[in-house]
């Protein structure tokens, strides 16, 4: 999930995979074709539903619990992530199912049971427009700005790295796989809205589920099942000892001296107590789906389910990198998952994943565009820019900005293929912001004293820390994470007990036990 | 900052605090009560009781950890 994941250039690997069939067999290519079609054909049928700008942006609160599930697990599987994470399995071992496991679960069941109704309830649309009802405009603002921009340049990045990797799995040149990403996304995004996003995620998912556990069923049984999977990484001697365990010493270096990424506290800490919840109760791209449920037990449920299938991601997206490591050999990770392809999975169901990359392409790119044109209509447009307009202006805002945020991502790739560690900052950007936001969030959800000026102090002080833990600590950004969550933590708490709380009735509805239902500490 | 103090610690800490968040969550869901996990629901069939699918989920995290260590 929140993993930083190297910004390769995958061509330069995967394309030079010896001994590949030609990328495109005429069955795939009827494959991949339908895939592309029935997509469409969907997210056309589905503009017909949008009315009103709460249909654009919330789905008209009509979705089922099982298709927002689906939704935000598949959002959160990228392309970069099917090839990055089972480089990483191929490179550390299972370790790398934490992102999905204690990276996630326990955060989607908390965040599912508890602060999931309470939004679904507050009618919000976005989080910082949580975040400014309760503590004000500037930390609406300043929430609502780091959000655009990162999900709009982070769409370049997408378009960019999966460009690259299209062209090594597919032979598809860069301007091909730009294009045909930008357009369908843009017809099914910007005509239905948050339905077509999510209802397209649907078949999506199931692409991407059917697809990868097949590599993953052909591979183990090509090893011999489990049995084989054990021996087989025995065979390779010490390099692979820690392969089958979850949790890593916690002062294990990579054989470049570097720290893994996977030490146990910095898991439990700082991924499982901070970053999880801090993306799974705080990210807009994936609360926006809950807030479109069509009641509030499918809100509820929705986390809940899509904890259930995070389960089976990891047999999915992580076997395939040890089933790589016994099968190939010695060989650079980011191209084991595309030689899998090539070498277990027959004609036509070759053609599945492919269709499964493009899948996992386009559902991070309409989520994150579908957040990011929310996000400025309701948090920048109509909160600063044009107030108190009616419905149909919004809805043609909503649509407009989808538009320029896809133009603005595609406008983005040159830069991005130029500078290819634009993502790094761009991520290391968000990474210094999860912390506090997350201890804004909660205080926010938890304590009714959690006060406008001591949301604003958490937020600074907490991004204070956060940029001087990386920039003069050089700490991992695990522990960047936790630390930073802390230092927002005790400015919040300080400030808000010196200064004054909203009354009573702005509260209603933002804070825990304010609807009968649990009652804050 | 770093939890450097940790690198000794074995990682069967880490595996019991694991195995020890999993099951306190368990605890805290089965807990909560039964109008809340119903609230909003068209109807109160068994099968929305999120309660028990809590229960299958957290057994199978808490098997895997043991097991993968």
């Amino acid at each position: 999930m929140v993993e930083e994941l190297s910004f390769a250039p995958f061509s330069a690997t995967i394309g030079a995979c010896p001994g590949d069939d030609p990328p495109m067999h005429g069955l795939d290519i009827t494959v991949v074709s339908l895939y592309l079609l029935g997509t469409l054909v969907l997210g056309l049928y589905l503009t017909r539903r949008v009315h009103s700008a709460p249909d654009f942006f919330i789905a008209g609160r009509r979705l089922p619990f099982w298709a927002i599930g689906m939704s935000v697990v598949v959002s959160d599987i990228g392309a970069l992530e099917m090839v990055g994470g089972t480089a990483a399995a191929y490179r550390y071992g299972v370790a790398q199912a934490n992102y999905e496991w204690i990276g996630c679960i326990p955060a989607m069941v908390v965040g599912g049971l508890l602060f999931t109704p309470l939004y679904w309830r507050s009618g919000v649309f976005s989080i910082p427009e949580y975040l400014g009802r309760r503590y004000g405009a500037a930390v609406q603002g300043i929430q609502a700005l780091v959000w655009l921009v990162f999900l709009s340049a982070a769409l370049g990045v997408f378009f960019q790295a999966s460009a690259e990797m299209l062209l090594g799995v597919l032979g598809w040149p860069r301007w091909l796989s730009v294009g045909l990403t930008a357009a369908v996304v843009a017809v099914y995004t910007t005509g239905g809205g948050l339905e077509a996003v999510v209802l397209t995620d649907v078949i999506q998912c199931v692409i991407l589920f059917i697809g990868g556990l097949a590599l993953a069923a052909v591979g183990l049984s090509r090893v011999g099942g489990l049995a084989g999977l054990r021996a087989g990484l025995a065979r390779r001697g010490p390099a692979t000892r820690h392969h089958l365990q979850l949790l890593m010493p916690a002062g294990l270096r990579d054989g470049a001296g570097k720290p893994t990424g996977y030490p146990w506290p910095g898991i439990i800490l700082g991924l499982g107590m901070v970053l999880s919840p801090a993306y799974w109760v705080g990210n807009q791209a994936i609360v926006q789906r809950t807030l479109g449920a069509r009641d509030e037990w499918s809100a509820r449920s929705s986390m809940v389910f899509g904890a259930l299938l995070k389960t089976v991601v990891p047999v999915a997206f992580v076997l395939p990198g040890l089933l790589g490591l016994v099968l190939l050999g010695d060989r650079d990770p980011n191209g084991v998952y595309p030689q899998l392809i090539g070498e277990l999975l027959p004609v036509g169901m070759r053609g599945l994943m492919y269709a499964a990359f493009l899948a996992a392409l386009m559902s991070s790119v309409d989520s994150y565009t579908n957040s990011a044109a929310t996000i400025f209509t309701r948090d920048i447009y109509g909160r600063f820019l044009a107030r108190d307009r009616d419905d149909r202006h919004y809805l043609r805002a909503g649509r407009l900005a989808s538009l320029g945020v896809i133009a603005f991502g595609v406008a983005c790739v040159p830069v991005v293929a130029r500078y290819g560690t634009i993502y790094d900052a761009f991520q290391s950007f968000l990474s210094l912001f999860q912390g506090p936001t997350l201890a804004l969030i909660l205080s926010g959800l938890l304590w009714r004293r959690a006060s406008p000026a001591g949301g604003l102090a958490g937020l600074l002080v907490g991004l204070a820390a956060a940029i001087w833990f990386k920039a003069v600590l050089k700490l991992h950004y695990l522990y960047i994470a936790w630390w930073s969550f802390l230092a927002a933590l005790v400015a919040l708490l300080l400030v808000s007990s010196v200064t004054r709380s909203l009354p009573a009735d702005q509260l209603r509805g933002l804070v825990l036990g304010d609807d009968g239902e649990e009652q804050a500490p | 900052m770093s939890f450097d103090w940790l690198a000794g610690a074995s990682v069967a800490w880490g595996v019991g605090i694991t195995v020890a968040i999993y099951l306190l969550l368990l605890i805290w869901t089965l807990t909560r009560p039964r109008r809340m996990v119903y609230r909003g629901a068209p109807d109160d069939k068994r099968w929305r009781d999120l309660r028990l699918w809590v229960v299958p989920l957290v057994l199978v995290q808490v098997l895997l950890y043991l097991l993968l260590r």
